[in-house]
């Protein structure tokens, strides 16, 4: 697998890094690259559920 | 991940709690009968996408209110509108009016589910040509790729174009170009296509 390399902007880091991953997903098991993904997903799920936010007001965030 | 065959996908991960409430979400559908396509974000995310997500979009059928009222029973036992218990309201005021309801699990709102019903001749369609996918055992359905990924670049953000540029990556050995390119022409995103995609 290619290492990432760095762009000019953020912007294009970000599709390179799209890229990496999609080729890591696509080279590894499934058991491998879900155990990665969940830390970023997991943990952003339990940050925003200790957000202190009313479901009213949630609601009118996500409609915005 | 693999194709079983043509219409069918499998994936055999560690399930993070976006796979979990929409495993929970969509037996409930299967079991109630209810036809659906799950949309947007966790499309990318199911398959690996690595980003942030706290909702899971769906799209099902247009349906009754008897029938309406079958699967709001069969959503209690795990579920809860987030903000009315009014299963009524629910229907009429929202659903039918047009708008997205959202169900979380019990005594918490995040992550949730957004459920709507289609609006357009491609929300429809994607109904009617939803691809299975097998999550570890459980049966779920999607919208098809070939208009998910040029539909994220429709909407235009940085988020919905690396997804879009995500999905192509992962599937582009296995997608109906012609189909793609077909959906790309309708929603005239052909040059966001060749810019950001290919």
């Amino acid at each position: 697998m290619q290492k990432l390399k760095p762009d000019k902007d953020n912007k294009q880091e970000r599709m390179n890094f799209v890229e990496y991953w999609a080729e890591f997903v696509k080279n590894n098991p499934d058991k491998v690259w879900s155990k990665q993904q969940n830390l970023l997903i997991n943990s952003q799920i339990k940050n925003a559920q200790n957000f202190k936010i009313s479901r009213k007001d949630y609601l009118e965030m996500k409609k915005k | 991940m693999k194709f079983l065959d043509k219409n069918t996908i499998k994936l055999d991960k560690e399930l993070n709690e976006l796979d979990k409430i929409t495993i929970g979400f969509t037996a409930r559908l299967n079991k109630a009968k209810i036809k659906y396509t799950i949309i947007s974000g966790y499309v990318a995310v199911v398959f690996g996408r690595n980003r942030a997500s706290e909702d899971v979009d769906i799209f099902i059928e247009k349906i009754d209110g008897r029938k309406f009222s079958d699967l709001w029973k069969e959503l209690e036992k795990e579920f809860e509108y987030i903000n009315s218990e009014d299963r009524e309201e629910v229907f009429n005021d929202f659903l039918k009016a047009g708008s997205a309801v959202r169900f979380a699990r019990k005594d918490r709102f995040i992550p949730n589910i957004e459920v709507k019903f289609p609006k357009t001749e491609i929300d429809v369609w994607g109904i009617k040509n939803r691809k299975k996918l097998i999550l570890n055992n459980s049966e779920m359905f999607i919208n098809p790729l070939e208009s998910q990924i040029p539909f994220k670049l429709f909407l235009g953000s940085e988020k919905d174009i690396e997804d879009a540029k995500y999905l192509y990556n992962i599937f582009k050995d296995n997608l109906n170009m012609d189909l793609l390119e077909q959906f790309s022409r309708n929603l005239n995103i052909e040059a966001s296509f060749r810019k950001y995609v290919k």
